[in-house]
């Protein structure tokens, strides 16, 4: 997976988005509600007028998990690594995966996190979670 | 729908992690089994169905058509892996019913065993997956299914022994078949001792990777009665699905602990068969995963939400229990072959075929295919 990551066109803006250090979610104008992952018109009432809102990134962990066996060859020299989905109180529908960074203490499903920004190296720049 | 077709011939080959076929030839195996297991003649074959993903892409109906003769009157392919072979029937039906066909056929096979990239190379399809949770390092389904095991301790609490139940009794049973892929015993002891894949999920709680096919024949139950084996009635397929992306579906469903589909796919199966899922003998749940069984059985309404560990431990889902589950040892034991195998083992049952694990007096039995966001529940009455 270490090659270069095709992005649909949609994608696109969140990850501009990342390399200015600003975590944006697609909204719907006509509905005004968030979708993820992103599509090409509002999965909730089909309007075509979609904005790039940006929100605070302070997140609660909805699930995690460390993984232990690389699945991927590209994460061998990695392993055991934690992985968190995270949910945004400013962005209700949306939930983010992302590395758990700091000290390693996984944080419980329900505790405060918040996101940090990871310049690309292979790929785009991501986004990770520190314990808030 | 109420016994009007049936299913007449199976055929498997034994599910290995690296086969020395490839899996064109398996199919080719599985199917002459099943049709030699039938009584008839493949040119008696007119009609070919197979889930709508996986066989178009790698053994396609026009190869297999053209390697056994068959003048197809009848083809189509519905959802993809384990939902697409438990609904693959529902498709048979119709051209049985309107005489359109007179003996289908379906096949499935795969070679993950031994093919680069293995069952994970399938979720390269998803652009979101590779742009958004591949670059994080989450990638494999044993990370996907474990964010879900790991919701549940957290909503329902879930102590390791409770999966670790599942995976135990099901080994038995694959030992018990004498043909089952993982043949080691394994008591609590060896699975609490077993290494994590993916948090809190362990190598027994994921489903083996096999090389294999399956096959199957069905035809009009006026045809099955003049077969040499018992016919396997099909009493109901149901089928749903949610509106929510296959990549999406392990992270944004905002209900992770239900799988979609599955309340829908049962109401419709009962309705149209006029049976209930507390009247059956016997479930083969499509186990990727141990939380999936345990989700599963929730979802179908065996138990209450958070209740499906207590029903494993009270030992109903064991071979003698209530509702034995998984009598072949399921795909975490006996093979993946995306709930291939478990028709194979229902129909066994429903013969009377299935020996050590013969569950008494089986009448009814479903399969369950999971491929999410797609659910299907096949009913199969003898």
């Amino acid at each position: 997976m270490s090659g270069k990551i095709t992005l649909s066109s949609e994608f696109q803006i969140f990850f501009d988005g990342i390399d200015r250090q600003e975590l944006r979610f697609p909204r719907c104008d006509t509905c005004r509600r968030f979708h993820w992952y992103p599509m090409k018109r509002c999965p909730h009432c089909g309007g075509s007028s979609l904005s790039w809102e940006r929100v605070s990134g302070d997140g609660v962990v909805h699930s995690w998990t460390k993984v232990e066996h690389a699945f991927d060859e590209a994460f061998s020299s990695r392993v055991p690594y934690t992985i968190l989905l995270v949910s945004f109180q400013d962005a209700p529908g949306v939930r983010l995966i992302g590395p758990l960074l700091g000290d390693g203490v996984v944080p419980e499903c329900g505790s405060k996190v918040r996101v940090e920004f990871l310049p690309g190296t292979a790929g785009p720049a991501m986004v990770g979670f520190k314990r808030a | 729908m109420s016994d009007d077709f049936a299913i007449v011939g199976i055929g498997e080959t034994q599910a290995v992690r690296r086969s020395s076929k490839d899996v064109r030839e398996l199919v080719v195996d599985a199917c002459n089994l099943a049709i030699q297991d039938a009584g008839i003649d493949r040119s008696d074959i007119d009609g070919i169905v197979t889930d709508a993903g996986v066989m178009p892409t790698s053994v396609p109906h026009d190869w297999v058509a053209g390697q056994f003769g068959i003048e197809s009157a009848f083809d189509a392919a519905i959802s993809y892996g384990g939902t697409g072979n438990v609904c693959a029937p529902q498709l048979a039906g119709h051209a049985l019913r309107e005489g359109q066909a007179k003996y289908v056929l379906c096949y499935f096979g795969v070679d993950w065993g031994s093919r680069p990239g293995g069952p994970y190379a399938f979720h390269d399809l998803y652009p979101a997956k590779a742009a958004f949770e591949k670059p994080a390092g989450f990638n494999g389904q044993p990370s996907y299914f474990a964010l879900l095991a790991q919701r549940y301790i957290f909503e329902y609490g879930l102590e390791p022994e409770d999966l670790g139940r599942i995976a135990v009794s099901q080994r038995d049973n694959s030992i018990l078949t004498g043909r089952g892929q993982m043949m080691k015993p394994m008591d609590l002891t060896d699975y609490l001792a077993a290494p994590i894949a993916s948090h809190p999920l362990r190598y027994p709680d994921c489903c083996l990777i096999s090389d294999g096919a399956i096959a199957f024949v069905m035809t009009t139950a006026e045809r099955a009665a003049d077969g040499p084996k018992k016919p396997v009635f099909v009493r109901g397929v149901g089928f749903a699905s949610e509106s929510v992306t296959a990549d999406a579906v392990f992270t944004q469903k905002p209900d992770l602990l239900s799988f979609p589909g599955v309340a829908k796919a049962v109401s419709t199966l009962e309705k149209s068969s006029g049976i209930r899922m507390s009247e059956i003998d016997f479930a083969e749940i499509y186990d990727c995963f141990s939380i999936s069984v345990l989700l599963q059985l929730e979802d179908l309404g065996f138990c209450k939400k958070g209740e499906g560990g207590g029903f494993v431990r009270e030992g109903n889902t064991l071979l003698r229990g209530v509702l034995p589950v998984n009598t072949h040892g399921g795909h975490l034991s006996y093979g993946y072959r995306l709930a291939g195998d478990h028709i194979i083992e229902a129909v066994r049952q429903l013969r009377g075929e299935a020996g050590a694990t013969q569950v008494p007096n089986a009448h009814l039995g479903i399969v369950t295919g999971l491929s999410v966001p797609d659910y299907g529940v096949l009913l199969l009455g003898n």
